[in-house]
């Protein structure tokens, strides 16, 4: 199991550093898996951050990142300190399309368990991944 | 990321994305779209062929346009990204259905 870090500054700038990250932290999955997996698992984690600088109000002003990587899944979690939030809107063919609201729809398809929770004053979401 | 815009007629333009569409663009995606929607470019064709990775935020950018432009009688239609980083937003959010998706440019402008 490696378990590796990053925190990174609360900005759509600043979470662009997730997929080099996340090429450093699959690693010891293996060239084949990581190159079948890191564009879902990278997606899906820009997701929950783009969630949590869209709605968290974020004091602390950074998001910090602990992935643990095992051989043949992942677990990442993310940590912020703004506010609790979870926003979720319909698919488009389900009536007219809606413009926002798809991050979490997004993540729940692509990690094989989501869990968000309030521990004290931060969010804590935890996304698994089959490797 | 990088953004060209070509004109074809009065009403139609195309506009050339290579990079990120993320958050970070979204916002002068759709402000370059509003431009053209205002002086009348209301069929729009835009050509993500070169672009690396879309998020729900790059997405709802070129959803909020083809809205617009639909508003106006027109339509905003998409060249396919290559890149299946790219494409995947597309699919799991079902858009793919909802947008007129092309291989190329000039199969997005046949019978506009």
């Amino acid at each position: 199991m490696l378990t590796t870090e990053l925190i990174v500054a609360n900005s759509f700038e600043a979470i662009r550093g997730i997929r080099p990250w996340l090429e450093e932290a699959l690693a010891p999955a293996g060239e084949a898996r990581v190159s079948a997996a890191i564009g879902g698992i990278e997606l899906a984690v820009h997701e929950i951050a783009t969630n949590s600088i869209d709605h968290a109000n974020n004091a602390e002003d950074t998001l910090r990142f602990v992935a643990e990587t095992a051989a043949e899944s992942v677990t990442i979690r993310m940590i912020d300190h703004g506010d609790c939030y979870v926003t979720q809107e319909p698919l488009p063919l389900d009536g007219e399309p809606r413009v926002r609201g798809y991050g979490l729809l997004i993540v729940e398809q692509l990690a094989t368990s989501v869990e968000h929770e309030r521990v004290e004053q931060t969010n804590v979401w935890t996304l698994t991944f089959a490797l | 990321m990088e953004m060209s815009t070509a004109n074809f007629d009065m009403t139609i333009s195309t506009v050339e994305l290579t990079g990120r569409l993320d958050a970070l663009e979204a916002g002068p995606l759709r402000e370059m779209i509003t431009a053209h929607l205002r002086i009348g470019k209301r069929r729009i064709v835009v050509d993500l062929s070169k672009v690396e990775f879309v998020d729900s935020a790059g997405l709802a950018a070129l959803v909020k346009g083809m809205k617009d432009a639909r508003s106006q009688g027109g339509d905003l239609r998409l060249v396919s990204p290559i890149s299946p980083d790219a494409m995947r937003v597309f699919e799991l959010t079902r858009f793919d259905r909802v947008f007129s998706m092309s291989a190329s440019t000039a199969d997005a402008l046949r019978n506009w």
